[in-house]
């Protein structure tokens, strides 16, 4: 089989085991572990303060000492704006960044028909075809190195940082900036492997992944 | 405590521990004295006293020096740690538990003396029973009977238990094949004004004949008794604001090149204390979370906060040694030992208003004002001051100005700006400091409230007793936010006939994570000095204190020391003002969908919002009726 083909129901059943919380509460439950996650994964001094849900609607905020915050507002999966701060705001202007959009109404190339369409998930998911390579490319394509990012400069080496614009996912959005926003190049390392073993262990094994599971600290001896 | 391996590192500045701190964290300084106090413990015998002024570093360079020589002490005595009353029978007590211990532990024939039975009504042999009784930690009221029965007992006999403690130092010492060393801790705890220094000073003269590391204050070295003025000393003096500028950087770890420029500035204050240095940079990181402001603010949030914590309230050297500092820079060490001193040199160099910054050959030493209080005693702030020209220079550079503040300005740059608002800033915050609404309160306890990691304390002064009950609950609420933390409340009654410190070890003795402490009553004098000594003893603990408003000065003067280890908020009366009733509502129901187990945060969470609820909607109620 084609290996981008291969790739692409990957792609699609890591965002589902990961970034797809179904229902209520399950969102919630993700973003108040992600929110803790946070203090521990970039080694910093406190928690950030717990996320709000109002009305089906998530809304957080996160502070990072590498002075850049954002603030995000979650109405559906593919419905979803975070806005990235300057901190502390400077005196002048408002230290407003840039606001990342996303709206699921707005036509998109429709990846999951095609693939339902194409109907070779169960053989790719079940067969021997999966490589732990193969996993290592989406957890790149994902989060640590996506196709179309943006630099941040920042006195703690900027070119590590790549946020990714074409992100239209709010839970792999949140997770990808994890990810990015943590300076420690030894973490992020770790970080990374511990992710491929995580997906590719629950795609061989037919298992779900947890949140606390995903939002688990990597070992860094 | 737990650390973080490349990220961030605060604390209150206390000593550092482990072989991981020291390699990471610690930052050396003066080489002299290290290198002398290692020499002392490789290769003298003579006691010796080391001291320095609170913060200056002293128990972590003790620590280090033990490890970096190979020498480990015999005998450790905690004195701000172990006794009840501070009294001489808790200081031979002391004594005598750790020379017991050491000779049971290393074989030394004890046979010859019969303390078991004469002490405590035992056996004559028993003596794992004998210091059982000597250092129960059994909070039974039987146990804190019988300890008080042998204190009294020790002291009533005091001259014939001081035989007894250097009989069994000398069998001690015939029986090891080097000089006993001895680490007496926590004497700088104790002010040299007050009573039971006067005791505690004829009870450790029985450490002399041993080689005796005594752990004092700077203040110790000027004003000893007879018996201790022989002793050799080495002092510790204040670091360069370069040094405390790499202990910041230390600590913010790979973080530090963010707020390179910042640090600097914050270094400047510090006027190389490196605890107040860290707590400076404690109270940046808190002001950085809030969004509006830039960093100037945040540096001057961290002067004003850190000032606030250590001099708030406290009783103030006269202003004419601080004049007399701030012009001079040098004192005479005469300056420390004359009668009548109190209210001025000594009081101003245990309480760190101003900082020794040399050592000296004669006895002239080399001093400065600690910058935070400047402006309690200057007319003017010098535009040369170093922590003044930073913060100007970090302003221009920035292109910011705060809060109205004006900077002392060079007369080259043609300036109108006198600076006296910055003296307004400096002076203000010892006297009349702001009082904080719940929500700032919780944003500065935030990082050690929320986590288990961290146990920091903090006093809480309140003026309405009515809100105590429901700013409590709404800050165990927020503790559950994200672990689960259990929280336990008591009230403490101090006065005569009271032992409001027995009451409050007893108190610690609950299997909890957030101790939470209302004072009740009147405290006596000697009850809130003995809770001073108590700094190193509560560095464990993650605490809220609560104590009335009108009661808060009378307290804070007596604890030079222990304000060391908190942070000091006055909490508005107005708890509707910082919190909303629809962002409590909005908390609740979020969290109310996360209960899983009853006995979980999250339901820890749901029933104290609960309490702040009921307790808004009444008050809000109350206003609309």
């Amino acid at each position: 089989m084609d290996r981008n083909i291969v790739l692409a129901y990957l792609w699609q059943e890591v965002i589902n085991l990961g970034f797809s919380p179904s229902g209520n509460r399950d969102q919630k439950s993700w973003v108040h572990q992600y929110a803790k996650s946070l203090r521990n994964f970039w080694e910093i001094d406190e928690y950030s303060s717990n996320p709000k849900g109002e009305s089906g609607v998530l809304k957080g905020r996160v502070d990072s000492p590498v002075n850049l915050s954002f603030d995000f507002v979650i109405s559906a999966k593919d419905k979803f704006s975070v806005q990235f701060l300057s901190t502390p705001i400077r005196e002048r202007g408002n230290g407003l960044m840039w606001n990342h959009d996303v709206d699921g109404n707005i036509f998109n190339f429709p990846v999951q028909p095609f693939l339902t369409l194409h109907n070779q998930g169960n053989i790719v998911l079940r067969s021997n075809l999966l490589q732990e390579s193969d996993i290592e490319v989406i957890v790149d394509g994902l989060l640590c190195h996506t196709r179309a990012h943006q630099h941040i400069v920042l006195p703690i080496d900027d070119h590590e940082i790549r946020i990714g614009g074409g992100i239209d996912n709010a839970f792999l959005f949140l997770f990808h900036l994890r990810y990015q926003l943590c300076p420690i190049p030894e973490k992020r390392e770790k970080e990374k492997q511990r992710l491929v073993q995580l997906f590719l262990n629950a795609i061989k094994n037919k298992n779900n992944i947890p949140i606390n599971t995903l939002m688990a600290q990597p070992v860094v001896s | 405590m737990k650390r973080n391996r490349f990220g961030i590192n605060l604390d209150e500045g206390i000593s550092l521990q482990t072989e991981w701190e020291f390699e990471n964290l610690y930052v050396s300084y003066h080489d002299d004295t290290y290198r002398k106090l290692i020499l002392w413990l490789k290769e003298q015998s003579e006691p010796l006293q080391f001291g320095g002024q609170i913060g200056s570093g002293k128990s972590s360079v003790i620590l280090k020096s033990f490890k970096d020589s190979d020498v480990a002490p015999d005998i450790i005595l905690h004195f701000d740690q172990e006794g009840l009353n501070l009294s001489s029978g808790d200081f031979l007590q002391i004594i005598l538990t750790g020379f017991c211990e050491f000779a049971l532990n290393n074989d030394v024939d004890l046979s010859s003396y019969s303390l078991p039975q004469e002490v405590a009504d035992l056996s004559r042999d028993d003596w794992e029973g004998f210091l059982g009784k000597l250092s129960s930690d059994d909070f039974s009221l039987d146990a804190y009977k019988k300890k008080l029965e042998i204190s009294r007992q020790l002291a009533d006999n005091a001259e014939y238990y001081k035989k007894v403690i250097k009989s069994i130092g000398d069998t001690i010492q015939k029986t090891i094949d080097h000089p006993l060393l001895i680490f007496a801790s926590g004497i700088d705890k104790y002010d040299t004004e007050c009573a039971a220094y006067f005791s505690l000073q004829r009870i450790i003269a029985t450490l002399l004949p041993y080689k005796t590391l005594f752990e004092v204050n700077a203040v110790h070295l000027f004003h000893t008794s007879k018996e201790l003025s022989p002793i050799e000393k080495l002092f510790l003096p204040s670091m360069t604001v370069e040094k405390t500028e790499e202990i910041i950087n230390k600590r913010m770890g790979i973080y530090a090149a963010a707020v390179k420029n910042e640090l600097a500035v914050l270094s400047k204050w510090s006027g190389g204390n490196p605890r107040q240095a860290i707590r400076l940079l404690t109270y940046f990181e808190t002001a950085r979370k809030n969004r509006t402001n830039n960093f100037l603010d945040c540096i001057l949030f961290a002067v004003r906060s850190t000032t606030r914590d250590f001099f708030a309230f406290s009783s103030k050297p006269s202003f004419e040694i601080m004049r007399y500092v701030n012009q001079n820079e040098k004192i005479d060490a005469t300056e420390f030992i004359l009668p009548g001193d109190k209210d001025t040199a000594r009081r101003a160099l245990y309480g760190n208003w101003f900082f020794i910054t040399g050592t000296t050959q004669d006895t002239r030493w080399p001093v400065k004002t600690n910058p935070l209080v400047r402006g309690a005693f200057d007319e003017k702030i010098k535009p040369e001051e170093p922590e003044a020209k930073a913060l100007r220079i970090y302003a221009e550079q920035s292109d910011v100005s705060s809060t109205g503040l004006s900077f002392p300005r060079t007369s080259d740059n043609g300036e109108k700006e006198s600076g006296e608002k910055l003296k307004d800033f400096l002076s203000r915050n010892i006297e009349h400091p702001l009082p904080s609404n719940l929500s700032e309160v919780l944003d500065t306890m935030a990082a050690a409230l929320l986590s288990k990691n961290r146990p920091d304390r903090v006093i809480i002064a309140f003026k309405d007793s009515s809100v105590v009950e429901a700013a409590r609950a709404y800050l165990f609420a927020k503790a559950n936010s994200y672990e689960y933390q259990r929280c336990s409340h008591a009230l403490i009654a101090g006065g005569e006939n009271m032992s409001p410190l027995q009451d409050f070890l007893e108190h610690l003795q609950e299997d909890t994570d957030i101790y939470s402490i209302q004072f009740g009553d009147s405290w006596t004098k000697d009850q809130l000095q003995s809770f001073d000594k108590l700094r190193d003893h509560l560095t464990q603990y993650q605490m809220i204190w609560w104590i009335e408003h009108d009661k808060l000065t009378e307290y804070l003067q007596e604890w030079t020391q222990l304000r060391q280890l908190f942070e000091v908020f006055i909490l508005d009366d107005e708890l509707l003002g910082s919190l909303s009733i629809e962002e409590l509502e909005g908390d609740l129901e979020f969290f109310k969908d996360l209960v899983d187990d009853e006995t979980g945060p999250e339901a820890n969470v749901v029933r104290n919002l609960k309490v702040v609820l009921e307790y808004l909607q009444t008050v809000k109620g109350g206003e609309n009726g």
